[in-house]
């Protein structure tokens, strides 16, 4: 095979030597320029996969999903700058990402069966999903399928602490998971979502993403929203 | 017997303007809605097909001040563009191999690749989320085009339209000194021009009208696509019909143009593939 390359450049390297260098340019753009395109190519999406996987900023600081609002996109930026300077996250790190766009009621039958559910699974299941915000009951019917985080286990517990009076149970679908109701969210209907923001007026939970790697940043959401904390609640 | 054929050529007519009228009622009410007035557009009065109160136009500028549609339509394009040309480029080498060449595990190989046109795509989405993620490829263009990279439905169309060709085409290729690449690029690809078009055009229709994965791996604005932005705006104009209207009606506009384009090629490629778009 090497040998087969090297006779094949020689006879190559014959031919064009009787060739005058325009001769030789038409030559090779007649005979390899789907070789060259392809060079090109390779190159190019080589570069552009580099520098998007090495020198972009592609982690998130948070990703927080809204459930069934209306709001524009300025709240919603509005939002993120402000839980940014609150919490002194550098955007040019890693993003904080809010997303305003997703419709499903878990509690009314067939609810799910929209494009929008199915977003929500794959972001919680692929361990993007930090938080979600949604009502009650939605959340409570989300909460069933077990894929929202326990709030009562492991490092949730000082969440425990400190919003235990807030929080909202359901009983999952797995019985070997637990056969009583387990926490799966915090009624944050007094937040600054409502009094500020005013995204829902019929009250809300947050629940967060089984598989989140993010839950400091998901508590200093809920200091940003100004929860009231065990003890502040009147 | 004139005259029969005659009533059978009239009632034929009749149906396919029936069915032509059901077909654009959905459109014509998106356009017409696009510019009315709010009240107008929620009114039930079966009257209130045209505007009674002037032609909105203003709902088409709304839209397109709060939505970067330039964007919109630059990420769509591009989506689509690099989806038609990867899932032809790839189906057209795979679709060569499982039809004209043989070695060993073929058979096997190409029940895989059946196997995968059965299974639902939902079940990709995950795995195909956490290798854009974990690749740092989440709001790029490539991370549109990735599920698209590789077709088995056009794997499966070009296998079959290889096989479709005559085998003395490439015996005779052989004969005159080519191999098996010469073969594939300069005999036997060129021949199936109206598969590779059909395969495009369903790429195509299917890239644009994705909503699903474009709404998971574009979080921001600025490297959505048209689909799913409208789905965004969804919230914040859900209940302004009109307005809504005016971004369907603009997002639409480029298939419509492509349509008017290729107008022939998708006549084509429906026949050579017997699907339906």
């Amino acid at each position: 095979m090497c040998m087969n390359l090297k006779t094949y450049l020689e006879n190559e390297k014959k031919k064009i030597s009787a060739l005058t260098m325009r001769q030789v340019i038409l030559y090779i753009t007649e005979y390899y320029w789907l070789w060259i395109v392809s060079v090109f190519f390779a190159l190019f999406f080589a570069g552009y996969l580099i520098r998007h996987m090495f020198f972009t900023v592609n982690e998130n600081w948070i990703y927080i999903l809204f459930v069934n609002i209306m709001t524009d996109e300025e709240t919603v930026r509005g939002m993120q700058n402000d839980y940014a300077r609150f919490t002194g996250y550098d955007l040019n790190e890693k993003n904080i990402v809010i997303n305003a766009a997703s419709y499903f009621d878990a509690s009314i039958s067939g609810g799910t069966n929209n494009t929008y559910y199915q977003v929500f699974a794959a972001s919680v299941e692929a361990g993007d999903l930090d938080a979600v915000i949604m009502e009650t009951d939605n959340l409570k019917a989300v909460g069933v399928s077990g894929i929202l985080l326990d709030l009562s286990e492991g490092e949730c517990r000082d969440l425990f602490a400190s919003y235990e009076d807030l929080f909202v149970y359901t009983v999952p679908y797995d019985e070997l998971y637990s056969t009583s109701a387990v926490p799966v969210g915090i009624d944050i209907s007094s937040s600054l979502l409502n009094k500020k923001y005013h995204l829902y007026e019929d009250g809300c939970v947050l629940g967060i993403g089984s598989r989140t790697g993010n839950l400091e940043a998901v508590k200093a959401f809920l200091e940003f929203i100004e929860v009231p904390e065990k003890g502040d609640q009147s | 017997m004139k005259s029969d054929a005659k009533r059978n050529t009239a009632i034929t007519h009749i149906v396919l303007i029936i069915m032509a009228f059901i077909m654009l009622v959905p459109f014509a009410w998106m356009i017409l809605t696009a510019v009315k007035t709010n009240q107008e557009s929620i009114s039930v009065n079966p009257f209130y097909i045209f505007p009674h109160d002037g032609w909105h136009w203003e709902n088409f500028a709304t839209v397109w001040k709060s939505y970067n549609f330039v964007v919109l339509y630059k990420n769509t394009l591009l989506m689509i563009f690099w989806r038609v040309v990867c899932a032809c480029l790839t189906a057209t080498m795979a679709g060569y191999a499982f039809g004209r060449l043989k070695f060993p595990g073929k058979n096997i190989l190409f029940s895989l690749v059946l196997i995968q046109m059965m299974v639902p795509g939902q079940i990709f989405i995950i795995p195909q989320y956490l290798m854009m993620s974990k690749m740092g490829m989440l709001n790029t263009t490539f991370g549109l085009v990735f599920p698209g990279l590789v077709t088995a439905f056009g794997t499966y169309l070009l296998r079959t339209g290889y096989q479709g060709l005559p085998k003395e085409l490439e015996e005779a290729a052989m004969i005159d000194g080519c191999n098996v690449g010469q073969r594939f690029l300069k005999i036997m690809m060129p021949l199936t021009r109206s598969s590779m078009v059909s395969l495009g055009i369903f790429t195509a229709v299917f890239a644009f009208k994705d909503l699903m994965w474009p709404m998971i791996v574009c979080t921001n604005a600025s490297t959505t696509t048209l689909s799913a932005g409208l789905a965004k705006m969804q919230g914040q104009y859900g209940s302004e019909y009109p307005v809504m209207m005016a971004s369907a009606t603009l997002a639409v506009l480029p298939m419509v143009i492509i349509y008017i384009i290729f107008q022939k090629q998708f006549v084509e490629g429906i026949a050579t593939s017997g699907g339906k778009l």
